[in-house]
């Protein structure tokens, strides 16, 4: 592609993600939703970021690094709800899984 | 006085918050300025790409089809459809934006990313934090990171390690479920955070990551909007 086509996807790129993310403040902020619509989202937006996670996890198929990320992954969610201390537990639970991955996954 | 001090601690709240979203950025984005420099995008047009889109799996989309000679249309429905699920996360923030000018959040609203979002959303129920603020903050941190590691990776592109990149995409995940574990006490929002993970690990092999991304939310919401009218 010419440098001019490459800028011309750069700014189309730009610009199509921008409207995405403020469509739906114009939709929605002068018409309120309706509770379902509203709560909808919201589900929705927490099951994206659970494929997001998921897919960060898996990778390249089920293989046993997957496995073990899975439970970090678990591990994560369990000490957090006990503790109720979130970044702690992720800086925690990451520099364990690091340590993991450096010295017994290579 | 009180006010515009709130709006700094928010701000600065989020900024601290930010931080883990910052390294994930690093390692995300300078794969991202890898990708970018091998599509043939100079350095200028990376850095350029980063700021205004702000989104890695979209970059990455972009980088490829660019590789591979996709023709404008094709490139706009990718971009569309791996973004789509910033309408979701846009659409939920519009009700704890509520008090945020329209001006405001069209400057604003660029930074949102499914991190700042996470992140976000987790504060949200605190009662003195200014959401958009903390929102800000976050993103702030994390556009600073994308965009440093966006030129390291276009930069470097021919030596960086690629496992250092896969040990460091782990943050997100666990980031995720560490903010996701303790937002409110409401089980059911973590119940389809694990719906929406546990259809990325099995379905993650039937469906492309556009189809799983669409399905997954429409069936999420659904669910979450289902159990709650059942149960409540």
């Amino acid at each position: 592609m010419s440098t001019s086509t490459l800028w011309f996807v750069v700014i189309l790129s730009g610009a199509a993600t921008y409207i995405i993310r403020i469509l739906p403040f114009f939709l929605f902020r002068l018409k309120p939703m309706s509770s379902d619509l509203s709560s909808f989202f919201e589900y929705a937006s927490y099951s994206l970021l659970g494929i997001l996670a998921g897919q960060n996890i898996i990778e390249n198929g089920f293989t046993q690094a997957s496995f073990i990320r899975f439970g970090f992954f678990l591990l994560t969610i369990l000490i957090s709800r006990l503790s109720n201390r979130p970044v702690i537990v992720f800086y925690a639970v990451f520099s364990l899984y690091f340590l993991t991955e450096k010295y017994f996954l290579n | 006085m009180k006010i515009s001090s709130v709006f700094i601690d928010s701000f600065k709240s989020g900024f601290i918050a930010g931080l883990p979203v910052a390294v994930t950025f690093m390692t995300s984005f300078l794969a991202v300025g890898t990708f970018l420099a091998d599509a043939g995008l100079n350095m200028a047009q990376s850095l350029v790409m980063t700021i205004s889109t702000f989104a890695s799996p979209s970059q990455y989309v972009v980088a490829d089809a660019i590789k591979h000679g996709a023709t404008l249309p094709i490139l706009l429905i990718a971009i569309v459809t791996v973004n789509a699920r910033f309408f979701v996360m846009a659409a939920a923030l519009v009700q704890p934006f509520q008090k945020t000018s329209i001006l405001q959040i069209m400057m604003g609203i660029p930074l949102l990313t499914a991190t700042t979002f996470a992140v976000t959303v987790s504060e949200k129920e605190k009662t003195k934090t200014d959401v958009f603020y903390f929102f800000l903050g976050v993103g702030i941190i994390g556009l600073i990171a994308a965009v440093a590691a966006t030129y390291l990776g276009h930069k470097l592109h021919n030596s960086i390690d690629s496992q250092s990149t896969k040990t460091f995409a782990m943050i997100l995940p666990l980031y995720f479920a560490a903010q996701m574990s303790v937002e409110s006490k409401d089980n059911l929002k973590l119940g389809i955070f694990l719906f929406g993970t546990f259809s990325a690990l099995i379905l993650g092999h039937f469906l492309s990551g556009g189809a799983l991304i669409v399905l997954g939310a429409v069936i999420g919401g659904a669910l979450g909007v289902f159990i709650k009218r059942r149960f409540a």
